[in-house]
């Protein structure tokens, strides 16, 4: 899986690319633990380019959002396409993430949060 | 496919092209991609142990009615009685691998057989041919 890191208007957004699991899980769970560093990191996931989640790539969301709200930090996602939100409906975590529909849409709720 | 967890994206790619090329709907054939990554990822850290260097055996079987996926190995047999479901309530980190096998597949398959090994089925019926 291929990352890049972007920061626009405050907000790190982590643009992630290809399959999302549990080979890559780890790797991930560090970049993430690295990114939310502090009550003032914004983090939005970008899951455009994420063509499949499974339960580890699940966890290391979870984990993320529990560390964001430990740290008073913000976390969420954007843009998963079919497959991906069907296994965060299947799993209920899209009631504990915060998950929009575009990446536009997370900057700015992430920007006022 | 060798019991690395890095050799599940091309195991991945084979079934899902062959699934594809067969005319299984597009939904299906990510439903299967998810269960399968989990079912193996299940196979290669639990029933091997995480130990690299042994080969686990898949076949695809896709006829008019279904789609079967078949995962051969001959580690550790899982014990049923182990698992418990998830708390959906509460989303935790683990878990949810056989939850979401047995939500994605029409009919999950497991049993033992007589040369020891476990033989796990996958499988999707074909409701486009309905």
């Amino acid at each position: 899986m291929d990352y890049r890191i972007e920061n626009e208007e405050g907000v790190k957004i982590v643009r992630l690319a290809g399959p999302l699991d549990v080979s890559q899980a780890m790797q991930l769970r560090e970049v993430l633990g690295e990114q939310i560093d502090g009550p003032a990191a914004r983090v939005l996931i970008d899951l455009s380019e994420v063509p499949l989640i499974d339960s580890s790539g699940i966890g290391v969301m979870v984990t993320a959002h529990r560390r964001a709200d430990d740290a008073g930090a913000a976390f969420a996602l954007a843009g998963a396409g079919a497959t991906v939100a069907r296994v965060f409906s299947l799993t209920r975590t899209d009631k504990l993430l915060r998950l929009y529909p575009t990446v536009d849409a997370g900057v700015e709720a992430l920007r006022a949060s | 496919m060798p019991t690395d967890l890095t050799a599940i994206d091309a195991a991945r790619r084979w079934a899902g092209g062959e699934a594809r090329g067969a005319g299984i709907a597009e939904a299906a054939v990510a439903d299967l991609e998810v269960a399968m990554t989990e079912a193996l990822s299940n196979v290669v850290r639990h029933s091997y142990e995480g130990r690299s260097g042994e080969e686990v055996e898949l076949t695809l079987a896709i006829d008019a009615e279904r789609l079967t996926l078949g995962i051969r190995d001959d580690g550790l047999p899982f014990d049923p009685g182990e698992y418990r479901p998830p708390d959906l309530e509460e989303p935790a980190e683990g878990g949810l691998g056989i939850f979401l096998i047995e939500e994605l597949m029409d009919e999950v398959r497991r049993r033992p057989l007589e040369d020891g090994s476990t033989l796990v089925e996958l499988v999707h019926y074909r409701k486009e041919q309905r």
